[in-house]
């Protein structure tokens, strides 16, 4: 195996790649080189960019760029985790936004959340779909909520290949929160309704709560 | 609970969260200087500890900080005596 750069850009008005495209580009990547439905088990990002990505897909391809993320897929059993590296070098060019795709957020006072969705059913659409929701519910929070950022995913089975459904509902959980060198970090639990849902898995947040 | 099935449930929720651990975990072990989790994999790992014991464990604030085991084990017997 070797080092793979993935065709990412800037959405919309974004200064930042958006974990979903990271995802998105190497599930592709993963999936081509699996003779079986692969799952997106976890992942993880320690540092966001506004330049190119590169993959290895393998433990032990090198690269020297600086790692930003690591995610681990599971196909028949065997788990594979990849590491993102930062290309150092110009920001990456521009892609036109999608339009939003969750509606009827509500927030109760613990912080647990529900919206509706309308995507296209695949892999990237659903996973934009859960963050925009998430990240959407952290800023109800109140006005001193700011910075938002998806940093994790864990104990997930997402299919890289299904089918998810166009319509349906997420629901948020809150688990644990904890306040880390001045940051809140949430972990809640995503719930998907709809045809052929993926079963629930923990989503983790970063954010700023200003004093 | 006792302080060795504790120290299980603490091992169990260590391992789901990080897979294999190197070495032995004991009450002297910190989860955190030691280098065995990372801020993101703590959250994973509390969740992980609350779920196996269903339980809350109340005194694991927001704020939170010692992740010496040894800290846990006594917030884990409390919780679940």
């Amino acid at each position: 195996m070797t080092v793979h750069t993935i065709d990412v850009g800037l959405r919309g008005t974004r200064d930042y790649i958006q974990g979903s495209q990271i995802l998105a580009r190497t599930s592709e990547l993963v999936q081509g080189e699996s003779a079986t439905p692969v799952l997106l088990v976890s992942a993880k990002f320690t540092q966001i960019t506004e330049q190119g990505v590169r993959v290895a897909l393998a433990a032990t391809d090198r690269d020297d760029g600086n790692e930003i993320g690591k995610a681990q897929y599971e196909a028949n059993g065997e788990r594979q985790t990849v590491r993102f590296f930062e290309v150092a070098g110009p920001t990456a060019h521009r892609i036109d936004d999608v339009a939003k795709v969750t509606n009827d957020l509500a927030v109760d006072a613990d912080h647990t959340a529900t919206c509706t969705f309308a995507i296209e059913g695949t892999f990237e659409s659903y996973l934009v779909a859960v963050i925009e929701f998430v990240k959407a519910a952290h800023a109800k929070r109140g006005e001193d909520v700011v910075d938002i950022w998806f940093t994790a995913l864990m104990g997930a089975k997402l299919p890289l290949t299904a089918t998810y459904p166009t319509t349906g509902a997420l629901r948020l959980t809150p688990k644990i929160e904890r306040v880390v060198e001045g940051r809140l970090q949430t972990l809640g639990l995503v719930d998907t309704e709809g045809p052929g849902a993926p079963p629930p898995f923990q989503i983790c947040f970063s954010c700023l709560v200003r004093a | 609970m006792t302080r060795e099935e504790a120290l299980a449930a603490i091992t169990k929720a260590l391992t789901a969260t990080v897979g294999s651990v190197d070495g032995e975990v004991t009450e002297d072990t910190n989860l955190v200087e030691d280098g065995l989790l990372d801020s993101l994999d703590s959250m994973t790992f509390l969740f992980e500890l609350e779920n196996d014991l269903n339980t809350k464990l109340e005194a694991i604030d927001e704020t939170y900080e010692d992740f010496r085991v040894g800290a846990i084990v006594d917030i884990v017997v409390q919780a679940t005596s």
